[in-house]
């Protein structure tokens, strides 16, 4: 259905994610890092783009607020995805520009729920 | 899961990569590595921590994810590293990785958590790990369930209500930790089960009653755990004291009602009834039928009294007395290096204010010196700038030192808590009833009646009174010399006492009992009561007291006369008193064992001698005496030689050094200050005296001065044994005539060889 960029630097994680996704026939193109995010983006132009925010390198907050700056991709949903739970979080997330915020752990529905409302 | 694709592919990633990292951070994380990690080191250990929260979350593996999640606010909070406590904080970390390692090896091969992995590592961190409680397999499909409402964490009442349920709630929290304090110390007291029921069903029912669901709800888990336990169905145990620990914590944020701390309320709520329902299911199977125990409830109480006992060897108690004493000693002589610290501290500080001055000064004085000649005095002023700079780094750095200092004394504190707890324990272990000697005071009592041609009864009260072990076995010999004096001339020729309209039957009895924290052993008889003449005709007849000092003396003090070596009242029962113990020997016996003797007489009513003990006996004291009081005991005959006296503030010290002399064959008395060292020092001749300078009342130098300025004292060798190292105190010290200065800790062959200038070769010195 949607073209979905998923970031997460946790391959576990990155597997479930991207199962729960094909399951709802999302395609889903993974990468373990924000490395060059914006080449890989500008290539593949995803609908919809999931990410981890604690991670090595650029972490989900920085490369969002880089996106969110960049013409190419502000218009591309973004969505956080992060185990750190709390309001002062979400609230920084949401400073990012980021659309949607799920927090782990999530069940299926919940992160397909929020990934059609970012997507609609 | 209701997305099944390919799961055991999926965890075979999950349980791979997290014993990648966890791998990587047990490497890192090594105690024996004494540096302190690099702020990006931390973050990538946070990186590892913080991914394995996020995918273990996500695979269901709830005890992991939270762990896993400490882990990372751990490491979250140690940056920037602090290097005290670092290394504290990476035992920790290392027994977390361990742990999460365990899980997911069990994950890996039974892909499922095993809670009970878990369980060791919460018994060893109770208060890190507070918030850290699995939720069990059972308990897993609640959080299908709705969730509960914010209203029942914290319901819509009014103030009214509020102003009266939350300080009546607050009275019984109190009531039950206080409880819940006593439980842990002594989980059988029928007392406290039934105070700690009565309060928790109290506070369950005014909670519902006002409509605080949440409290009511877990409040009545714990009433259903104290019935059960109350019923003899359960046992209280440790576990079970944390447990409901945690949940007056929980019931205290819930009558907090702060909103900011709804989810804390909420987060901790489920896993701490599910633990407390858990524990009530879990006893009540394991628990005999309810029937059963009621029938003869005795005898299972009986039977699972034998089971929880064991027998050790009186042996082993010793050791583990001995190592107690030595953790004792340990701990004040570092609490010692912790005062030097301290010192040290201060003098740096009002050096690093002096410093601080003197730039200021130079600052003020240069203002304008600088500004107007600025490339003059360039060089000048950069110096300025540079100490400037400089010294507010060191009093940052001095800041952080004072603080580690007192962070070490605040431990300390809890040290010594701890170690005066486990002595307590260990030194009550070792109690047993008094009665066990009595049939040995019945044998001897009838001896000595039979010796001497009297009818004698014994009586005994107190038999269940709890003495240490070790102090019971040297009362043997003193009590035993007491009623045998009552008996050899205590008492009246028959006719006498009918003259006199007693029974003919002499009375001897031995009370014991307990008095706040003392043992008070009562020897009694009602006899003759003691002779006052006859014991001062004796003292002056064996030159133990000048004629015209005892005319002078009062009764009670004719009386003590007794106590002095060398007076022996044996001159009509000679042999029978048997034993060669004199009543000096009883005495020492017992004020050895810091206790004291008092005797009450009365004329043809009787004699009563009084024994008062503390109920423990410090481990210390203990192991001093327990050498030396049998080679007291044989050498009664000898002349008195007080040996050395050693005063010091410091009780450690005091039975350090004691020791160390006594093992060393000398023979010891100690002072606790200058003041009472003195007196000792006045009242008897001691071969050498020992002082430490700083002591309360009157310091050493005082000591010192005042024992020269006396006839008596004028020639006794001293010995400065102090802190104090510079030459100030030692010159001071040796112009008031110290023969020699030692400096503390003093080195035990040091000191022998010091003390051997002075005191003739001792006569039992054992090979060290």
């Amino acid at each position: 259905m949607s073209k979905i960029v998923l970031v997460d630097d946790v391959y576990a994680e990155l597997r479930l994610i991207e199962g729960i996704l094909k399951s709802a026939n999302h395609t889903v193109v993974s990468y373990m890092s924000t490395d060059r995010l914006e080449e890989k983006l500008a290539i593949e132009k995803p609908d919809l783009i999931i990410m981890d925010v604690v991670m090595r390198g650029r972490n989900g907050f920085q490369a969002c607020r880089d996106l969110k700056n960049d013409d190419r991709f502000k218009n591309i949903p973004v969505l956080l995805c992060t185990s750190k739970g709390q309001e002062s979080d979400k609230f920084w997330g949401q400073q990012q520009g980021a659309n949607a915020y799920v927090v782990k752990p999530f069940k299926p529905e919940g992160l397909l729920g929020a990934v059609t409302k970012a997507l609609g | 899961m209701p997305f099944d694709f390919d799961r055991q592919a999926l965890l075979n990633i999950f349980t791979t990569e997290a014993s990648d990292g966890l791998l990587k951070l047990a490497k890192a994380l090594d105690p024996r590595d004494g540096s302190t990690p690099t702020q990006e080191a931390l973050y990538e250990h946070f990186i590892i921590a913080h991914n394995l929260t996020g995918a273990s979350s996500l695979y269901g593996f709830t005890g992991c994810a939270s762990l896993a999640k400490i882990l990372a606010r751990i490491l979250e909070q140690a940056a920037p590293v602090s290097p005290t406590e670092w290394p504290s904080t990476v035992t920790i970390l290392r027994d977390i990785v361990t742990t999460l390692r365990a899980q997911i090896d069990n994950i890996n091969r039974k892909s499922t958590e095993d809670p009970t992995i878990f369980e060791d590592l919460k018994a060893r961190y109770p208060r890190r790990l507070r918030e850290f409680l699995p939720t069990s397999p059972a308990a897993e499909p609640a959080p299908e369930e709705a969730p509960l409402p914010d209203s029942y964490f914290r319901p819509d009442l009014s103030a009214e209500i509020l102003e009266y349920f939350i300080p009546e709630a607050q009275e019984y929290l109190e009531t039950i930790s206080s409880c819940l304090l006593r439980m842990e110390k002594d989980p059988t007291n029928k007392d406290t089960i039934h105070q700690l029921f009565r309060s928790v069903h109290t506070l369950k029912g005014s909670a519902y009653t006002v409509g605080f669901q949440a409290i009511g709800d877990l409040t009545h888990h714990m009433e259903d755990i104290m019935s059960a336990i109350r019923d003899g169905k359960m046992q209280a145990m440790a576990e079970l004291t944390d447990l409901f620990f945690h949940a007056v914590d929980e019931v205290r944020l819930l009558l907090g009602r702060d909103p900011a701390r709804l989810p804390q309320m909420r987060w901790q709520f489920l896993p701490l009834t599910q633990r407390l329902r858990q524990v009530a299911t879990v006893q009540a199977e394991k628990a005999p039928a309810p029937a059963e125990p009621q029938e003869r409830p005795h005898p299972v109480g009986a039977k699972e009294m034998a089971q929880s006992t064991v027998r050790v060897s009186r042996d082993r108690l010793e050791r583990l007395l001995n190592l107690v004493g030595d953790v004792v000693i340990g701990r004040s002589r570092l609490e010692q290096r912790v005062t030097v610290l301290e010192q040290l501290a201060c003098q740096l500080h009002a050096h690093k204010n002096r410093m601080l001055e003197t730039v200021r000064t130079f600052e003020e004085k240069h203002a304008d010196f600088s500004a107007l000649e600025f490339d003059k005095s360039n060089d000048f002023h950069i110096l300025a700038r540079c100490i400037s700079e400089v010294s507010a780094d060191v009093s940052e750095a001095m800041a952080h030192f004072s603080n580690a200092i007192r962070e070490t004394r605040e431990e300390m504190g809890l040290f010594q808590q701890m170690t005066s707890n486990l002595r307590d324990e260990i030194a009550r272990t070792r109690m047993v009833p008094i009665g066990s000697l009595f049939t040995r005071f019945q044998k001897a009592v009838r001896e000595m009646a039979r010796t001497v041609g009297k009818d004698v009864e014994v009586v005994f009260t107190g038999a269940t009174t709890e003495v240490d072990a070790g102090v019971v076995q040297r009362l043997v010999d003193p009590l035993i010399h007491m009623m045998r004096n009552a008996v050899a001339h205590g008492f009246e020729p028959p006719a006498v006492r009918k003259a006199t309209g007693k029974p003919e039957k002499c009375t001897v009895s031995l009370h014991a009992f307990t008095r706040g924290k003392t043992v008070v052993i009562e020897i009694e008889d009602d006899g003759v009561g003691l002779n006052v003449e006859k014991i001062k005709a004796k003292a002056i007849a064996r030159g133990l007291v000048y004629p015209e000092r005892a005319t002078a003396m009062s009764p009670a003090e004719l009386i003590k006369l007794i106590y002095l070596p060398g007076f022996s009242t044996a001159e009509e029962v000679g042999d029978q008193a048997g034993r060669g113990v004199g009543m000096d020997v009883v005495r020492r016996v017992i004020t050895d064992l810091n206790g004291q003797i008092d005797i009450e007489t009365e004329p043809g009513v009787g004699t009563k001698f009084t024994v008062s003990l503390p109920l423990t006996i410090d481990p210390e004291c203990q192991v001093v005496l327990a050498k030396d009081v049998p080679s007291r005991l044989q050498r009664e005959g000898e002349k008195e030689d007080l040996g050395i006296l050693l005063v010091d503030d410091s009780l450690s010290v005091r039975r350090l050094i004691g020791r160390m002399l006594e093992a060393a064959g000398y023979k010891v008395q100690t002072a606790a200050d200058g003041e009472e060292g003195l007196r000792k020092a006045t009242a008897a001749s001691f071969q050498v005296i020992i002082a430490d300078l700083e002591m309360p009342k009157m310091n050493g130098f005082e000591l010192i001065q005042a024992l020269r300025n006396r006839p008596e004292t004028k020639s006794t060798p001293i010995i400065v044994m102090t802190t104090r190292a510079d030459g100030e105190h030692r010159q001071l010290a040796e112009s008031l005539g110290v023969f020699s200065y030692l400096i503390k800790p003093v080195e035990e062959r040091a000191l022998i060889n010091e003390i051997s200038q002075f005191v003739s070769a001792p006569t039992a010195a054992k090979p060290r």
